[in-house]
């Protein structure tokens, strides 16, 4: 058992559970401890935690996951991508097997160690420190260009407990593209028997030059959990780097991904869908940083929230000192459902080059009623046509994703109320 | 088919149609015009069951069922499409899409399986060459960055797609340059049968050379003032409708 409100004595707690004492008692291990004691567990008062709520999630006791010996059949979790490679996961734990040993040009190797290289600002978002911490396999994918692009890799990040007591889970993935390698990867979650249990996620990916990543982060049925997702890329010259990420049906997701564009005429796009309902909380937190020089960003992100949800977006886009002719766009759209539905907005752009092209906007609105009638007038029913037009608002970032399967998988089947 | 008794309407209170009374029969084709602020919009408004008007007393009746009591999707099931002045523009939503779903909840409405796919697009293919639209355009957004007569020939196209039995043209002619108005009426005319029914709303009397009306009524402060045949509409275009107003004025 673990609580996560008596940080100082995180040391002691994991002594008494299975967790490897070597480990336990590294500097590193001290040292992210102690800077995340220093920063405490954000409370509202901190800008970039005001508007998702984290004190109950602190408060619990939690259960750390136990080595399982659980099979799952990556074909009874949807989408089922016939082609892909799995990767199977559960509670953070790599579960062996020899998907990747006779594949060309890829290698998945699990190591043990407290830290990882990306540079965490605690303050603002101490959840890959807690990851660091306490996270036992971390799962590392080595892609050369020798990998075949056209076979995607799923990882499917599977949750479940035996435990009456709520579980904390931290996988941890870290993705390195070598020169000139192109990988998809689809990474999906799948909550079993997990009740208020709270998952934390650290994913971290290397470009370098010339390689190429296509990620889709799908976010589905996530109701007994709340997800905290925190996914940084690296993208060096001449590389690109897409990430997507889908949330639909889940309860209280917090994501937080960057892209960091380390060296010149590297690309980063992000893109979002969020379908929200009933009371979900769902909050996007994206940072685009453009550190080199001629460099592009796109970012398109759009919600649509029925019922009493709330959704939650801050991009924040970088532009160093040095980072002349940068391209960096950003748009953000909403469509409200219903009165209760709310979406809390903020594009946050901070450029301290001179000559770049940036651009943001932010629009909110409900359905348009003239479409809806002129549907109505050609014997199209308001329900009907409600999911028609909602469809053909995210139909924009759907086209989007680069893996045709996934597409129809996504057509029609991200309405939620609105359409049921 | 259609039978308007004593209709009256208005919108926020202010009245605009003062007693309609009007029969269409099958087969006919009706023209209705007069001069702007008469009502004429409203009338075909109503017809389509726009909520922001208000009916204040009267009746419409369809086939023998209360038109005001259907919602706007129930009367295009029942067989009424009205072709709008300024059709919507729609994004994301293909004009192709957009009518498979439209055809198939009016086939639900009747009681009818779905249109299989392959026949959808060969009936598309065919009503297409009617109003001389390139297919192109069925795959694009309904009606985005279409010109004005463009948009109108989508109208008739969706028309020839529905096979309605009671087709209201809300001044269809509007915004037409001629060889626009040739087509748009070469399609209204190819769907005209013994079992349907036409109601043109227009202004002018140029629409009325290549559709050629049965009826002509004249539409003035909300009221008939006065009913004829085609040569009404010659006779407008000659003189105005300066002479109907003073004929209503003096009795």
């Amino acid at each position: 058992m673990i609580q996560l409100h008596t940080l100082e004595t995180l040391k002691e707690q994991l002594r008494v559970q299975d967790y490897p004492l070597a480990f336990l008692d590294s500097p590193l291990f001290s040292e992210g401890l102690s800077s995340l004691t220093k920063s405490g567990l954000p409370t509202p008062r901190n800008e970039e935690w005001k508007y998702f709520p984290i004190n109950s999630l602190l408060m619990a006791d939690y259960a750390l996951p136990t080595a399982s010996s659980h099979q799952h059949d990556p074909k009874q979790f949807q989408p089922f991508i016939k082609e892909a490679l799995h990767l199977v996961i559960i509670n953070g734990n790599y579960v062996k097997s020899d998907t990747f040993e006779q594949v060309e040009g890829i290698t998945c190797s699990i190591e043990h160690s407290p830290i990882s290289n990306i540079e965490i600002n605690p303050k603002e978002n101490p959840f890959p420190i807690l990851n660091a911490l306490l996270h036992k396999d971390r799962i590392i994918l080595d892609i050369e260009k020798e990998y075949d692009f056209s076979i995607p890799i799923h990882i499917l990040q599977i949750f479940q407990s035996d435990s009456e007591m709520p579980l904390l889970a931290s996988p941890t993935v870290t993705i390195n593209l070598a020169k000139n390698a192109k990988a998809k990867i689809i990474e999906s979650y799948h909550i079993l028997n997990v009740k208020n249990g709270l998952i934390n996620t650290s994913f971290s990916v290397h470009a370098e030059q010339e390689s190429e990543l296509h990620h889709i982060i799908i976010q589905d049925g996530l109701q007994d959990c709340a997800l905290i997702y925190n996914c940084e890329s690296v993208v060096k010259c001449n590389a690109k780097v897409q990430d997507h990420v889908i949330v639909h049906d889940s309860n209280k997701v917090r994501n937080t991904i960057a892209g960091k564009l380390v060296e010149e005429h590297a690309l980063y796009n992000i893109y979002g869908i969020v379908s929200g309902d009933k009371q979900s909380l769902i909050d996007n937190h994206t940072v685009v940083d453009h550190i080199a020089p001629h460099c592009e960003s796109n970012e398109l992100f759009k919600h649509v929230l029925d019922e009493s949800s709330t959704a939650v977006f801050n991009g924040k886009i970088f532009v160093r000192l040095d980072a002349q002719k940068t391209n960096a766009y950003q748009s953000n759209r909403t469509l409200l459902l219903s009165p209760k539905a709310t979406i809390n907005t903020k594009p946050q752009l901070e450029i301290f080059a001179d000559d770049v092209k940036c651009s943001h906007g932010a629009t909110t609105g409900s359905v348009d009623e003239e479409a809806l009638y002129y549907l109505q007038a050609r014997g199209i029913p308001r329900e009907v046509g409600m999911r028609l037009l909602t469809e053909a608002f995210i139909g924009e970032v759907i086209q989007l994703i680069d893996i045709e399967e996934l597409q129809s998988y996504f057509t029609g089947s991200l309405l939620l109320s609105a359409g049921e | 088919m259609l039978n308007i008794k004593n209709l009256h309407a208005s919108i926020e209170e202010k009245p605009i149609l003062k007693g309609i009374d009007l029969i269409v029969n099958p087969g006919e084709v009706h023209a209705i015009m007069g001069p702007n602020g008469s009502g004429k919009s409203t009338l075909a408004s109503i017809l389509a069951g726009r909520e922001e008007y208000t009916v204040n007393e009267g009746s419409i009746e369809f086939n023998g069922k209360d038109l005001l009591e259907m919602a706007p999707e129930e009367r295009a099931g029942e067989g009424v499409f009205l072709a709008f002045q300024y059709p919507v523009e729609i994004p994301g939503v293909s004009t192709a899409n957009f009518l498979k779903t439209a055809l198939n909840e009016i086939r639900k409405y009747r009681g009818l399986e779905t249109i299989d796919a392959m026949d959808f697009l060969a009936l598309m293919k065919e009503k297409a060459k009617l109003v001389e639209l390139d297919m192109s355009f069925l795959q694009r957004s309904l009606n985005e960055g279409f010109s004005g007569g463009e948009k109108k020939r989508n109208e008739i196209f969706q028309m020839a797609m529905l096979e309605p039995k009671l087709a209201i043209l809300d001044e269809t002619d509007s915004g037409l340059d001629i060889d626009a108005l040739r087509i748009v009426a070469q399609g209204v005319n190819a769907l005209r049968s013994p079992d349907n029914a036409t109601i043109l709303i227009t202004h002018y009397q140029r629409l009325l050379n290549y559709i050629v009306p049965d009826f002509v009524h004249v539409l003035y402060k909300g009221k008939i003032v006065k009913t004829g045949g085609k040569e009404l509409a010659l006779e407008l275009e000659e003189k105005g409708y300066d002479w109907i107003k003073e004929e209503v004025s003096l009795s």
